[in-house]
Order: structure tokens, then C-alpha cells, then sequence
């Protein structure tokens, strides 16, 4: 700790009380899943800091325990059962966010209630954290970060959904399908199987190649 | 009538947490209330609260080598005490790490001056890291937590309940985690002679001490607590007795003050004895409902 001018040994010692005290209450920590609930809604996660023991003069570190059922910070409905869900498996990344008391009784249950009936409440513990994925390290580069569409995309921009004012993008390599107020735009092939209903005019720059027959339940008018 | 005192003091040579090491090796001293051997005083002070229990020992007439060959790091001692005359009287006071070993002129003696903190060694080296599933028994995490204490025998574990639904983990200093789990779940931890012990705070150990007006007592005051000044436990001093530790069960029978009788738990034990002067146990104890 460092001594300023100003402090006295009482301002030393209070400093030193309350930074002791603060250690007994977890805040949000990085943490790397080691195993997701079937149904995707808690994982197991390893705090991803270490705690360090200073016994005369020697520092070591030792993991922390692991968090168990943290449950899953997902955006959604859950009275409409809508969700966006991102894929967590064993080795990614996240923060635990400690809730201020035991959320036991919430997880396990329905509506509101009260913690689990304890002495002296659980507060601020780690175990009571909820998991947000997907945090990233210095090493986790996205390629073409956005900075003015939301999109959904992989790392290396190679396959990506974007969406800003005025426009829907599909990106997955060359091809592209782009939506805006002048209509749908597609870049690249288009098979299609199915049947193609047009209830407007067809326009068409270019040759028309077909395998198979042309059948017209009308006349065909060529200008 | 118990008349001449016996008190055996008994340093190192290793530190606590590592055992103490062969006894051959070790300091041993005897003061037996004559004047054949050494004076030995001391005052033993026990808590059932999980801080370490403190014990300061001065010992006269050491000579010069003796002195030096006393570390004061940590090194493990036991102090026996109690009166000759009754061996089932004498009893283990304290086993733990000497916190500070020092020489002091009084008069034309050396004193040496030994403070010393029982399972301490134990106490401050333990980390703790692991998580428990909803429903694990109290009883099993204390006793798992509890072995993360180098050179502390598990003793007594009387407590019950179980972990909550979501389960639980634990990571830190040993006694962090005791404390935090204690404050939780209504019990309370420590170190008595080296022996971890947890206790519900609805129970007492189970050992009973009798304390009579016609045998050992001397006084009995009440611990009087709140705004409306309740009645809540007792405070009595007295003959000295190294046996009872915190969380034995108090018997008190007083001729004097009778509506003090009755049984308690006892949460502090001051013990206070000079093998050439008074030998005392004065004990804080509390109701205990249900009991």
C-alpha cells in the first residue's frame, strides 16, 4: 500500500481494514466455462484469476473454486419464450456477475421470494453470479468490427448478418443479399426449387438459359 | 485441598504447523510450586469465537543458553498446568506458536516473556478452494474446510443443516471461509489445544463442569445485556481447572446467588495461574435455548 505525506498511522490502518474487508466480497470476475447445462440455461465456470497467497515473503497463486450453475445471461422473453442464444461450450470465455444476495430460491423457483434462510445473509458471493458470454481478450480479434450496422458474424467476417438504418446485408464469402428500400439485391447464384410466384412484371437483362420445358398458361408477348 | 501447583512447559523444536518435531529436541520446563525448580506464570485466554486463543508465559530464572535456544517463530508449545495433588486436575492449556520469545530484567531476575497463539501457525497458512453441490451436509464441508488447517486435529463437529439448493464455493484464506460459513448457518469454530472443534450455537460440547459454592466456586455474577438489562448468561471465577475449555457445558450451583443456577455454555475461558501464586479460571457462559 502506498503512504502518502498525509496519512497518518489511523488513515493507514483504516485503508488497510476496509481494503481487507472489500476482499471478502467477490465483484465481477472473467471466467472459462468447463460445462454447460443440457439446456443451455447455467454453466460451470472457472474463475479465470487466481487467488495469491503471500506466506513469509513467497508469493503463489492457487485457483479459485469453481462456480457451479451459474445461470446463463441470455436476451430474451421468458414469458414469451423468446431468446437470442449464442453458443457456450467448454473453453469459452465470460465474466461472473455476483447478484447482491443468494439467488438459490430465485433460480430454483418462480416469481419473487426470499433467500434461503440463513443467519447472516450471502451476499456478493461469486456463487451467486450470473454468466455473460462471449467476453473478449486482447487476443480475440474480430475482423471488420462494425461501427455503424449491428451484426451477427464469425470472427473472420467471412460469414456475416448485418443490419443498420435502412438495410439487411447477408454476407457468406462472395455471395451477398442485400435488402433496402430499392428492393433485394443478390450477388451470386440463385438456385431455387421450389415455386417462384410473381404477381408484378418480371424484368430481365441478359439471356435466359433453361434445361427443361417452359410452360405458359398464357401467351408469352415478346416487345 | 489442593495446595502446591504443577505446571510443565514445553517449546518446539519445530514451528506448529509442521508437528513440533521429535520431543528429545525439545525445551522442557517444570514448576512444580517449590522452590527446587523454576517459577512458571501465565494467562491462558480461550474464545469459542474462531480468533486464536492467546497465552502470554513468563518463566524466571532461565539461564542465558536455555533463553537463546527459544525461537519465537512460530515454534510450537504446549503448557500443562494444574495441582499436584490432584493429577486429574492438571490439564493441557494451550498448544500453539509462539508469536514472540522475550528476555526482560525485573529486579535481579530474567523473565522471559513468551506470548503464544494456539493453532495459529495452522491458522495463517491455510487456503482454501473448492465447491460443494446443494445438500452436502454442514457437518462434512466444516470438516473438509477444517483440514485445510496444517497441524490442527479435527475434533468435535456438532452441527447440523446442509448447503443450499444452488450449492456453494469456497475460496480463500481457511478461516475466512470458517467464519463466513459460521456467520451464515449459526455456529461457531476454533482452535482449543490444537483440536478444531465447531459447535451449533444451540448446543454445548457436551462435557459438564460442575461448579458448586462448597467445592470451586467463588463468585457468580450475571451477564446482563440490552436495553432492559436480561439476564443472558453468567460470569464466575473460579479454582483454577486447565480441563475446561470453550463450549463445555457450565453447571453452576451457588449458595450465594441462587437464581443464578442453573447450566450454561460456556464461550470464554481466562485461565490464570503462577506456580508460586494464585491459580484461577474465571469463564464467561451463556443460556443456551433448547438445551
Amino acid at each position: 500500500m502506498t503512504m502518502t505525506t498525509t496519512d497518518t498511522p489511523d488513515d493507514e490502518a483504516a485503508r488497510i481494514l476496509i481494503d481487507r474487508q472489500m476482499l471478502k466480497y467477490d465483484g465481477p470476475t472473467p471466467a472459462i466455462v468447463s460445462n454447460v447445462a443440457t439446456g443451455g440455461q447455467s454453466v460451470d465456470a472457472q474463475p479465470a484469476i487466481d487467488q495469491t497467497i503471500t506466506l513469509e515473503g513467497v508469493r503463489t497463486s492457487q485457483p479459485r473454486a469453481q462456480v457451479r450453475g451459474a445461470p446463463v445471461m441470455a436476451y430474451g422473453s421468458t414469458s414469451k419464450k423468446l431468446f437470442v442464444c449464442v453458443p457456450i461450450s467448454a473453453g469459452d470465455d465470460g465474466v461472473l456477475f455476483p447478484m447482491m444476495r443468494a439467488i438459490d430460491n430465485w433460480q430454483h423457483g418462480e416469481g419473487s421470494g426470499p433467500p434461503p434462510d440463513m443467519q447472516t445473509p450471502r451476499h456478493s458471493d461469486l456463487g451467486d453470479s450470473v454468466f455473460y458470454p462471449g467476453v473478449l481478450r486482447a487476443s480475440s480479434e474480430i475482423s471488420n468490427y462494425p461501427t455503424e450496422a449491428i451484426t451477427i458474424q464469425d470472427s473472420a467476417a467471412s460469414t456475416v448478418l448485418s443490419l443498420k438504418e435502412g438495410e439487411i446485408k447477408l454476407t457468406v464469402g462472395a455471395m451477398t443479399v442485400t435488402l433496402d428500400a430499392t428492393g433485394l439485391h443478390i450477388v451470386g447464384p440463385v438456385d431455387i426449387s421450389g415455386l417462384v410466384a410473381i404477381t408484378g412484371d418480371l424484368g430481365q437483362i441478359g439471356n435466359q438459359i433453361v434445361d427443361g420445358t417452359i410452360t405458359a398458361n398464357a401467351f408469352i408477348t415478346a416487345p | 485441598m489442593d495446595f502446591l501447583r504443577y505446571c510443565e512447559l514445553v517449546i518446539g523444536p519445530l514451528a506448529d504447523w509442521q508437528g513440533g518435531g521429535p520431543s528429545g529436541e525439545a525445551v522442557r520446563i517444570i514448576a512444580d510450586g517449590t522452590n527446587r525448580n523454576l517459577r512458571v506464570a501465565f494467562n491462558s485466554n480461550k474464545t469459542i469465537s474462531g480468533s486464536p486463543n492467546k497465552t502470554d508465559i513468563s518463566v524466571w530464572g532461565l539461564s542465558q543458553k536455555t533463553i537463546m535456544a527459544v525461537r519465537g517463530n512460530l515454534t510450537k508449545i504446549q503448557l500443562i498446568a494444574g495441582f499436584s495433588s490432584s493429577s486429574s486436575s492438571i490439564g493441557l492449556v494451550a498448544t500453539g506458536a509462539i508469536l514472540s520469545a522475550i528476555p526482560e530484567r525485573q529486579g535481579p531476575d530474567i523473565v522471559l516473556k513468551l506470548s503464544a497463539l494456539d493453532g495459529f501457525g495452522g491458522m495463517v497458512r491455510g487456503t482454501y478452494s473448492r465447491a460443494f453441490d446443494g445438500g452436502t451436509p454442514l457437518s462434512a464441508v466444516i470438516k473438509d474446510i477444517a483440514g485445510a488447517l496444517p497441524g490442527v486435529t479435527i475434533g468435535q463437529i456438532d452441527v447440523d443443516g446442509q448447503i443450499f439448493q444452488k450449492g456453494q464455493q469456497f475460496s480463500g484464506g481457511t478461516t475466512d471461509q470458517l467464519n463466513r460459513l459460521a456467520d451464515q448457518n449459526g455456529f461457531t469454530w476454533s482452535v482449543q489445544d490444537g483440536i478444531f472443534q465447531a459447535l451449533s450455537d444451540k448446543r454445548d460440547s457436551g462435557r459438564e463442569f460442575l461448579f458448586t459454592s462448597e467445592r470451586n466456586l467463588i463468585s457468580a455474577v450475571p451477564l446482563l445485556n440490552g436495553p432492559t438489562a436480561e439476564n443472558v448468561g453468567v460470569e464466575i471465577t473460579a479454582k483454577f481447572d486447565a480441563r475446561m475449555k470453550p463450549g463445555d457445558r457450565m453447571t453452576v450451583q451457588s449458595t450465594i446467588n441462587p437464581a443464578l443456577n442453573g447450566s450454561y455454555k460456556s464461550t470464554s475461558v481466562n485461565l490464570s495461574f503462577d506456580s508460586h501464586g494464585s491459580a484461577m479460571l474465571r469463564a464467561q457462559s451463556l443460556k443456551v435455548p433448547n438445551q
